[in-house]
């Protein structure tokens, strides 16, 4: 039972003093008299009264629902459990929502710190991160005590940051881009807890989006002209954007592109007659059918002139027209026996031939092309034929005999030790045999120097860098390059590290020497000896000399591997020890028994490639290659083409571009080509 | 330009170079060092005090070596500086002279 201890003057005083604390009577009470008064002698060692008064019985509960019963009821538990008087302030709210028992408890309603205090114990809260915590004005960080008494407030930090946006129009002012990073806003709130005697205070926060205004975004356009094209949906969604992100909210319209003027062949265009060779699955090669060239008859419509369509224009998105690109007129020229019709729409043939249509730049020539028909064997009774235009032999050319034609050689028997040059393309029914042709601008001397330019073009380049490369090292010094120029350095690179690079010079320089008259070799070959070939006085003083000769060397390289010209090809079902160069494609109905080979194009072979030395600029496609016993075959491809065989034989060597394989064992399934690494693979 | 120091013992000799291998040194290494050589049929080359060359003096020396060892002599190059063996390594001497001028 609770008591409780009074003083007085008296006892009586005392036990007043206590009841009235108690707020009840004598009657409910137990009373202890601990101390007696004394009065003490002449005033002094006065005591006073001490009494003890405890309360009988808790007092009894009255009955009722309504909330003044409730809270007597509660008033009176109260002043039982303990004596602190009732203080406004963090007063209980007394509504049935608030569970369990809240005495010497604390807990977070709405956000805001509530409590019931008890005597002899104090319920705590510890402010957690985020959390700043002010008790009665002053900032608390670590753990507290709550009362009713304190006042508590809990600072935020309001984070806040706008969108950020901008209105961009491209060059040509046809597309107008809205840039956006949304922007937010993020706000805490103390979290709700219920009633505890230690509290962790922990927040929790809320992001809210700000967007950006669709009558700013407007005004913007505006301001920069825009009038045309405006999507008004990409702007709704960029109001609504939640994530960054571009949004095109002006698009012009493009102009439409018109034609130009050309003409229609109405016959097979060499373009078209370029046909690729199949590759069947066991390797083996399978092409079709070449076809036969074009022919006409005299009055026949060849082809028809196209006049030029122009375009039209569009809107950029200020609203200004953007016109299409010019079109251009057909520049046509009229070649042999051939006539435009008065309005100028129709092309006839005036004569029977091969009609034939090549560009060249925004030049179309168009012409029938005339055909000489040798009905026998070209022999020394023929004599050799000259021709400019297409040549049919329907003999062999025989022995030492030259047949030369601009346009197309077809020749129904063979090709024997003789040589033939064609300006566009050569059709040999049956066998070359020990002879020297040559398809396309260039010749055979280009097939064997082209291998070598190549090797002199990366070589010089290296050549190049390492004369650089020397010249800047520390203990270097260029002072005689002035009075010798830079022959004696670069003849001991040529003793070491560059040998190769002379060796290919000399191999150049020979076969330029041994018959050529091809002007752009000659020079070249000069050239080369100049600067290499002539210690004495070395056309090599500078680094920049050295740059030259490169040029010269890259530029060559070039106009060679890349010679303009309409579709040229050659086709024949064998060659036996024959030197072949062809600007273009060159298809083999059968195979080659070392031949030296050069194509601008693509190599086809339907059977085999036995010996010789084999080059394609756009790639080899062959059934099968080498023989046993039989000495090496050498095939070659830059290194973006590939090498296709069937089945290859030990003794085969192939290059691509510059890594060179020899096959050790017999391979079938062979796709040689340079991997993203540059390293060559097999199969 | 460069002096040159030659001592020998009866069949051996040593050559130190201090100075600059370069044009300069034509008629010395031409008219003088190389006939002198000759005589021994070892010799040594110091290079410990050689620290420029031009592409000049590096032809002289290989056709100085080269024709020493056309004539039967050992060779052998010692303490070159590594600026100038940064040289010689980008023009792979060693390749036109012989490996063994540099084993030591």
């Amino acid at each position: 039972m609770p008591s409780i201890v009074s003083r007085g003057k008296t006892v009586q005083q005392a036990l007043d003093i206590a009841l009235e604390m108690l707020e009840t009577t004598k009657e409910n009470v137990f009373i202890e008299i601990m101390e007696q008064e004394s009065r003490g002698l002449l005033g002094l060692g006065a005591k006073q009264a001490v009494v003890r008064v405890t309360l009988k019985e808790p007092p009894v509960v009255q009955e009722g629902t309504d909330s003044e019963n409730i809270e007597q009821a509660l008033e009176s538990i109260r002043l039982y459990t303990g004596y602190e008087k009732k203080i406004p302030g963090n007063r209980i709210d007394g509504k049935a929502e608030i569970e369990g028992d809240l005495a010497g408890k604390v807990w977070i309603q709405e956000g805001v710190i509530r409590c019931m205090d008890v005597p002899n114990q104090y319920p705590l809260i510890t402010p957690m991160k985020n959390v700043v915590l002010f008790k009665n004005g002053v900032q608390i960080e670590k753990t507290t005590t709550v009362t009713e008494r304190d006042t508590f407030n809990v600072e935020f930090k309001e984070e806040c940051q706008p969108p950020v946006w901008n209105l961009s129009l491209d060059d040509k002012k046809m597309t107008a881009v809205l840039e956006l990073q949304p922007g937010f806003k993020r706000t805490h709130y103390l979290k709700d807890q219920s009633p505890g005697i230690h509290l962790l205070l922990s927040v929790d926060e809320v992001i809210t989006p700000l967007f950006i205004e669709m009558q700013d975004v407007l005004n913007e356009l505006e301001a920069l002209g825009v009038c045309h094209g405006i999507v008004h949906e990409q702007i709704a969604a960029a109001c609504n954007a939640l994530a960054p992100g571009s949004f095109v909210v002006a698009r012009g319209q493009e102009p439409l592109q018109g034609t130009n003027g050309y003409v229609k062949p109405l016959f097979q265009s060499d373009e078209e007659q370029r046909v690729m060779p199949k590759e069947r699955e066991d390797g083996t090669i399978d092409f079709r059918e070449i076809k036969q060239f074009p022919s006409v008859r005299e009055g026949v419509v060849i082809a028809l002139v196209v006049p030029p369509e122009e375009g039209t224009p569009g809107i950029d998105v200020t609203g200004n027209q953007v016109p299409p690109e010019p079109v251009y007129d057909l520049h046509l020229k009229l070649g042999e026996d051939v006539s435009l019709l008065e309005d100028g729409s129709k092309i006839v043939s005036l004569k029977p031939g091969r009609p034939r249509l090549f560009h060249k730049n925004r030049m179309s020539e168009i012409a029938i092309v005339p055909k000489l028909v040798h009905g026998s064997d070209v022999d020394l009774l023929s004599g050799n034929i000259h021709f400019q235009g297409d040549v049919e032999i329907l003999g062999s050319i025989q022995d030492g005999m030259r047949v030369e034609a601009d346009g197309s050689v077809t020749v129904r028997g063979n090709v024997n030790m003789a040589h033939v040059n064609a300006g566009q393309a050569l059709w040999v029914h049956s066998n070359l045999i020990s002879s020297v042709i040559s398809v396309g601008k260039g010749s055979a001397v280009t097939a064997q120097l082209h291998p070598l330019l190549s090797e002199l073009d990366e070589k010089l380049d290296l050549l190049r860098n390492a004369v650089i490369q020397i010249s800047k090292a520390t203990a270097f010094k260029a002072t005689d390059f002035e009075k010798k120029g830079l022959y004696p350095l670069i003849k001991v690179l040529l003793q070491g590290k560059f040998k190769l690079l002379l060796e290919k010079i000399y191999e150049f320089n020979k076969i330029i020497s041994e018959g050529t008259d091809e002007a752009h070799w000659i020079e070249y070959g000069a050239a080369l000896r100049k600067a290499f070939l002539n210690p004495v006085s070395s056309s090599l003083n500078q680094i920049k000399d050295l740059d030259y000769l490169y040029e010269e060397t890259r530029k060559l390289l070039h106009s060679v591997q890349t010679q303009e010209q309409d579709h040229v090809s050659c086709q024949f079902a064998y060659a036996l020890n024959s030197s072949v160069y062809c600007q273009g494609d060159v298809y083999i109905q059968q195979g080659c028994y070392n031949t030296k080979l050069y194509s601008g194009g693509m190599l086809s072979v339907q059977d085999y490639l036995r010996g010789g030395d084999y080059y394609a600029n756009e790639g080899i496609r062959v059934s099968e290659v080498g023989s046993v016993g039989g000495g090496m075959t050498k095939l070659r491809v830059p290194a973006d083409a590939e090498i296709h065989i069937g089945k290859a034989m030990e003794a085969t060597i192939i290059q691509v571009g510059k890594q060179v394989r020899q096959l050790t064992q017999e391979t079938a399934h062979v796709r040689a080509r340079l991997d993203k690494d540059g390293i060559l693979r097999l199969v | 330009m460069f002096r040159y120091k030659l001592s020998a013992d009866s069949d051996h000799s040593m050559l130190s170079i201090e100075g600059d291998i370069d044009i300069d040194g034509t008629e010395l290494i031409e008219d003088e060092i190389t006939p002198a050589l000759m005589q021994y049929s070892s010799v040594t080359i110091d290079m410990g005090e050689v620290m420029f060359v031009d592409s000049s003096g590096i032809g002289l020396l290989i056709k100085m070596i080269e024709t020493l060892k056309e004539e039967g002599k050992t060779i052998k190059m010692k303490f070159i500086r590594p600026e100038v063996n940064e040289v010689f390594e980008m023009l792979q001497i060693q390749d036109i002279i012989g490996n063994e001028v540099f084993d030591n």
